[in-house]
């Protein structure tokens, strides 16, 4: 059995651990939104399209519901095994602890494409169906892939360093890329939120995108690649030195 | 029997060092609590029991000792080598841990399964079919853990310690939820493997389970080793010690005055409708008592042993 044997058997653990976890269901319920201000949007007869259904993709979809997800599924496939103790049972195996940390993140990072990407194709295809083309479609999935593999990273980092990872995480998302990131320019070049811009606006073929961008993609691919592997690295580096607890 | 004495820096004698298992100098505090305070000992093959009252800081040397948790000072050797942060010593290493953490969804099956394939087996299906034939759990194996009883998922567990068929198996409370059939079958493997010349070391708070499993034992009181060694000559230092009695008799006074000449009883005492006796030990004490109650012509009620709980034991030991 090789390397990709093990990785597999981890990853589908991690699908059904993780999945099957009551946080999800929060996961699915935020991903409702978009959809049901779309309609509500179409119900109510609603003008000037373009502008707001722009205005959902990033304010709504990008902005909240991509890190929140992440969040919940990034902070759900290792933190629930630590929290349950069933670490243990992968820890006390002959596999470098950088191949359970990455199939953690790919778990984590599919899921909250899957979720957020679906959320925002069928919200999209409700509210501005003429700018849904299949060239559209595969950018805004490639931005919501990319920001979700980074925030991902970051929650499963999280949650080796701290036991409140959820929150910290949600404090960071909203403080940082909510309101700092959106006060200083500077600031964009660290900025999750700006990365998936850059890839998105870039990729869309119909120029130009409805999304506006600050970032070229080079420096949102590289910056968030600097950032997803600097978050896995130190996520597999605490895992090699994770000690399980016994005492409050 | 030898005691360890506490805060040597004496030299480690080759044959600890030179064991399968073996603590150097072991401690682990967190914070200003010890939990494990200068423990020093080697493991060779067969059963050792690792024993002492809850809190006394067992799991903390066993995770020490599976590369789980890094001593605050000293080293643990696998074979030789440092454990800790190095994955490769889990091809050597089975571990059933005391929480009672599982993943509910899964079957026994896919449990055992998943443990096999993680341990990189060349026929995981074959080697997981073993280890739940081994622990008595193939009828059960396809249903979800989250439904077994404590004793099951005990059985599981361990069933994914040895499916690797590691020369050294390390299990914190291995009995806990086990009825007692399933017990002496799991004593009886685990006898058997031990003959094949496997390192067994499992930790316990009965005394009974130590008593019926393991040759050599390590008591463990406080963080401290209390007593190492064969586990007879530690039996007999526990048995070998003064005995509290309370006794309940048709004449509680005649009693007294009989037995106070008695060279084998130190001290007796009238009190709250009873009779306290401390006597020089267990053994003697007991035989003696039926005759000197059936000299006297008393009607023995009550012959109850007051101090006998595990922790008046090591308090014993810990005071030698």
């Amino acid at each position: 059995m090789g390397r990709d044997g093990v990785l597999r058997q981890l990853i589908v653990l991690t699908a059904r651990q993780a999945l099957g976890r009551r946080r999800v269901l929060v996961a699915l319920l935020a991903a409702c939104v978009p959809v049901l201000v779309a309609v509500i949007y179409r119900l109510a007869g609603g003008q000037d399209a373009q502008a707001w259904t722009s205005n959902l993709l990033d304010n709504v979809v990008i902005t909240t519901l991509l890190p929140l997800v992440a969040l919940i599924f990034g902070t759900s496939v290792l933190g629930g095994e630590i929290e349950d103790g069933t670490i243990v049972y992968l820890l006390v195996r002959p596999v470098a602890r950088w191949q359970i940390v990455l199939a953690k993140l790919a778990v984590g990072a599919v899921a909250t494409a899957v979720v957020v990407g679906a959320s925002a194709a069928i919200a999209v295809a409700i509210s501005l169906p003429s700018s849904l083309g299949p060239g559209t479609v595969v950018a805004a999935l490639a931005g919501v892939t990319w920001g979700a593999l980074i925030y991902v990273a970051i929650a499963v980092a999280l949650s080796l360093v701290t036991g409140h990872a959820l929150i910290i995480g949600l404090v960071y998302v909203y403080i940082w890329e909510g309101v700092v990131a959106g006060l200083f320019t500077g600031t964009r070049l660290l900025s999750v939120h700006q990365y998936v811009l850059g890839v998105m606006s870039t990729l869309d073929p119909s120029q130009p995108s409805m999304l506006p961008a600050h970032l070229p993609i080079s420096s949102s691919v590289e910056l968030g690649a600097v950032v997803a592997v600097g978050a896995a690295v130190v996520a597999a580096w605490r895992l090699s030195r994770f000690e399980v607890s016994e005492r409050p | 029997m030898t005691a360890h004495p506490l805060w040597s820096q004496a030299p480690v004698p080759a044959e600890v060092t030179g064991a399968p298992l073996a603590a150097v100098h072991v401690a682990r505090w967190y914070g200003n609590v010890v939990a494990v305070n200068d423990i020093t000992f080697g493991v060779g093959a067969g059963v050792t029991g690792l024993l002492g009252p809850n809190g006394a800081g067992k799991s903390t040397l066993l995770h020490m000792l599976a590369g789980l948790l890094a001593p605050s000072s000293g080293q643990v050797l696998v074979e030789g080598r440092p454990a800790g942060r190095d994955p490769a010593i889990y091809r050597r290493i089975g571990l059933s841990p005391e929480r009672d953490a599982s993943y509910g969804f899964l079957t026994g099956r896919e449990f055992a399964l998943l443990s096999a394939r993680l341990a990189r087996l060349p026929a995981p299906d074959t080697a997981a079919r073993r280890a739940l034939e081994m622990v008595d759990m193939e009828a059960a194996a396809d249903r979800q853990i989250g439904g077994y009883s404590k004793g099951m998922r005990q059985r599981v567990k361990l069933a994914a310690a040895l499916v690797h068929d590691p020369p050294i198996l390390l299990l914190d409370e291995p009995f806990n939820g086990m009825d007692p059939r399933q017990r002496l079958h799991m004593m009886t493997l685990l006898q058997r493997m031990a003959g094949e010349g496997r390192v067994i070391l499992f930790s316990s708070h009965i005394l009974e389970e130590v008593e019926r499993l393991a040759q050599q034992v390590l008591v463990m009181v406080a963080g401290r080793l209390a007593a190492a060694g064969d586990y007879r000559a530690i039996r007999r230092l526990m048995t070998d010690r003064p005995h509290t009695f309370t006794l309940h008799t048709s004449d509680d006074r005649a009693m007294a005055a009989r037995l106070v000449v008695e060279e084998a009883v130190l001290a007796v005492q009238l009190a709250n409708g009873g009779l306290d006796v401390r006597a020089a030990d267990y053994g003697s004490f007991t035989r003696l008592v039926a005759r000197v109650s059936a000299a006297a012509g008393v009607s023995l009620y009550e012959l109850r042993p007051t101090d006998e709980t595990l922790e008046s034991v090591f308090s014993y030991l810990v005071g030698q």
